[in-house]
């Protein structure tokens, strides 16, 4: 190559690289400025999500609840609140298995994204002694807040009001009293011929005979699967028993031969009158396999009537009777009760003024009758004597043992105050199956006991 | 051993430029939750007492380790595993070999087996969920129609994993396949030429040519894989939560459990620190046994 041309080239490759390092540069720096854009807007979008409730003060408030009758009850009057306060609520609802695990999250991150949620009666120790749930009395007391003559406290059952108050304090009012009630197919005991049970050994008999003869029905379903509270029937039936799970002295007695001889007996309802994959059955699968007509018997919350009786959705319309329940070996009866569902507050709230009156204004004697009637939820004593709720569930063996149970056969304490329920209930929960897939109920119910006595230590 | 090439200092202002704000992000999101992670573990923080919570030094890993149920979740996830990953192995080659012949509608067929990796997992592990239902899914009533019993698979005590391990092989083949056929394709021709020329067969030319020229690659894909069963979540959480009973629990599931359910942050920090621990030990093990990183060369 000539002198010229070599100058000329190594002038063209000086160059070239120059362009390509200054390319490089740009091509640096860009990304590092979208990275920045990047982290700087979502750190501002996260600024903006937090600001939706304290910029706000009485616009809106945001409340989280299972999906349940009366949460869409609650849906449906909505509207009636938000026109007369001009409060907006913004309503997010998950299935019960992932609420409870959501909830507590949020609520142990100390900035939940909810001022209003349904608190359920087992975690109510766990969530006041945690600080997550705010005390009420100092808004039902407050007269510039609530109307005590109108509110009525005295008119919520004293078994409701009991657990939701830990040491003394309030932490939710009464959203659902849902005493456990035996339903029952009339028409296929009546074809059948068999008398209503009295004693859960008449009621396994019915469940089997039913399982066997009718087509396309199972006798019974029961709750089996895990994180749907398949504790609380179980219970009942363990309190019918006579048995306990974790008695007042705070031992628990799950190999006690009481609570074993109940969980034989649950599990053996489920295997010899159930339905053919009851490990898929929470507490939704039994009420629409009763609603839909696939089995004849439930020991379950009294509140499911209104589905039963909805023709838009029910099969069993006028087919449904309504018992206490059936009497353990030696005639003693007894029922899970209490108050499944309350109406809770975040303490982490901003707007506690706002998310109090909502709670109020859900709670208060028109709202929770209507509720009532809609989904069936009967919060209030008052509401059984209503004449618009006994006219659209003109029910009296329902209505009888709905009030008989929560008066009588529902003692205010059957659960246990424990902060640990939520690991208990699984513990309980993989008992239950393991004993249905056949393992021996003795080692399980030891290995439960073993479980729960390192918890409660 | 490469050369180290000296670079000009333009050069390594440059890289430098480039390599920090790398490293900057790697200590936010890896180094300092890992950090954080193991200082948790060493305290009995739990989420409803968080007042409580108290330097303990090793005494979750106690905890761990004379718990039963945490022996259980590591042999059911070693168990699913060693199965997912060797009849993914399996398949993947069988179906990488086929593709890479030439056939009719071999670009559909491709993306056919594509398919299941792309879509979303938590969508899969849901339709999987529904297809598998006893009363309504698909499954059964496919049986039901041919008059033969329903099948309780996803719930019953035997085949309750298994059907856990289809659903992962069924969506993570085509990994494998992907990487096993890419493999296929960098092969040198000439080599499987001389193959034929000496006579050999099918079998004997992958058993003496292929395999051992693909044997770098099929490592990074196991390894990989391994990783990724060994970090499985979404299937089983969505089907069976661990149920019935502790039949499908694994580790993970047991740190999830140990977190959500019993509100022990610590013992649950401490779960994970283990775990990272055994998948460290475990795959770093198997890359170094093989021509990985250094290792030797022809």
């Amino acid at each position: 190559m000539s002198g010229e041309a070599k100058w000329l080239s190594t002038q063209m490759i000086i160059y070239e690289r120059r362009r390509f390092e200054m390319r490089k540069i740009i091509v640096g720096f860009s990304c590092v400025t979208i990275f920045t854009l990047l982290i700087a807007s979502t750190l501002w979008a996260e600024g903006q999500r937090e600001g939706a409730t304290t910029s706000s003060q009485q616009q809106s408030i945001v409340a989280f609840m299972p999906v349940h009758h009366f949460t869409s009850a609650l849906q449906q009057l909505l509207p009636q609140f938000e026109n007369s306060t001009g409060i907006k609520v913004q309503l997010s609802t998950l299935p019960e298995e992932e609420y409870y695990k959501k909830t507590t999250i949020e609520l142990a991150s100390g900035k939940p994204s909810f001022d209003v949620f349904l608190l359920n009666q087992g975690y109510v120790p766990e969530y006041a002694v945690a600080g997550w749930v705010q005390p009420l009395e100092q808004y039902i007391n407050d007269p510039k807040l609530t109307n005590r003559a109108k509110y009525d406290f005295a008119d919520f059952p004293s078994a409701a009001l009991s657990r939701p108050t830990y040491a003394g304090k309030l932490y939710g009012i009464p959203a659902t009293v849902e005493p456990q009630i035996m339903f029952y197919r009339k028409d296929i005991l009546q074809s059948e011929g068999i008398p209503v049970p009295k004693t859960i050994e008449d009621l396994y008999n019915a469940a089997v005979k039913i399982k066997r003869d009718v087509p396309g029905m199972s006798g019974i379903a029961l709750r089996l699967k895990r994180g749907t509270g398949s504790y609380w029937p179980w219970l009942g039936l363990v309190s019918d028993y006579r048995g306990q799970w974790v008695g007042r002295d705070g031992k628990d007695y799950l190999t006690s031969t009481n609570t074993e001889a109940a969980t034989a007996m649950y599990i053996n309802l489920i295997k010899d009158g159930g339905p053919t994959a009851p490990l898929n059955y929470g507490w939704y699968e039994c009420l629409t396999s009763f609603q839909q007509g696939k089995t004849a018997f439930l020991l379950d919350a009294n509140s499911w009537m209104a589905s039963f009786q909805d023709p838009s959705k029910s099969k069993v319309v006028g087919k449904v009777g309504a018992a206490v329940m059936p009497a353990g070996p030696d005639g003693y009866i007894q029922a899970a009760g209490g108050s499944s569902w309350m109406i809770g507050m975040a303490s982490a709230s901003k707007n506690k003024d706002g998310a109090w009156k909502f709670m109020e204004w859900a709670s208060s004697k028109p709202i929770a009758l209507k509720i009532a009637i809609i989904g069936g939820d009967v919060a209030r004593s008052s509401i059984w004597t209503d004449p618009q709720f006994k006219a659209k569930y003109p029910y009296p063996d329902w209505i009888q043992a709905s009030s008989m149970t929560t008066d009588k056969y529902n003692s205010t304490y059957f659960l246990p105050t424990s902060t640990k329920l939520s690991a208990m209930s699984q513990i309980i929960d993989i008992a239950l199956e393991d004993i249905y897939d056949g393992k021996s109920l003795s080692s399980e119910m030891a290995n439960a006991q073993q479980e729960t006595d390192a918890l409660l230590k | 051993m490469d050369r180290v090439i000296p670079l000009s200092r333009s050069r390594r202002q440059i890289v430098f430029a480039f390599v920090v704000p790398c490293v900057v992000v790697l200590l936010f999101i890896v180094v300092f939750p890992l950090g954080y992670n193991l200082w948790m573990s060493l305290h009995n923080w739990n989420l409803v007492y968080p007042k409580q919570t108290r330097f303990i030094g090793l005494q979750n890993y106690l905890k761990i380790v004379t718990n039963g149920v945490f022996w259980y979740s590591l042999l059911n996830t070693f168990y699913y595993g060693f199965f997912a990953l060797l009849i993914e192995f399996a398949f993947g080659m069988l179906i990488a070999l086929v593709i890479n012949l030439d056939f009719p509608g071999k670009a559909i067929v491709q993306t056919l087996v594509i398919l299941p990796m792309v879509a979303t997992p938590v969508a899969v592990s849901y339709v999987w969920r529904i297809m598998y239902n006893p009363d309504f899914g698909i499954i059964n009533w496919v049986l039901k129609s041919l008059h033969l019993p329903a099948w309780n698979g996803i719930f019953a005590a035997n085949t309750t994993m298994w059907s856990l391990i289809f659903i992962d092989v069924w969506q993570w083949t085509p990994f494998l396949t992907m990487i096993f056929s890419a493999a296929l394709l960098s092969l040198p021709r000439e080599a499987l030429e001389a193959a034929d020329v000496d006579g050999a067969n099918a079998v004997q030319k992958f058993i003496h040519v292929t395999f051992p020229l693909m044997k770098t690659v099929v490592v990074i894909g196991v390894v990989l894989r391994g990783i990724d069963l060994f970090k499985t979540f979404d299937i089983i959480y969505s089907l069976t939560g661990g149920g019935p009973g502790r039949l499908t629990e694994t580790l993970n599931i047991h740190t999830y459990n140990m977190l959500f359910t019993n509100l022990d942050a610590g013992r649950a920090a401490a779960l994970s620190i283990i775990a990272v621990i055994i998948a460290s030990i475990t795959l770093l093990q198997l890359a170094r046994t093989t021509a990985l990183g250094g290792g030797r060369r022809k």
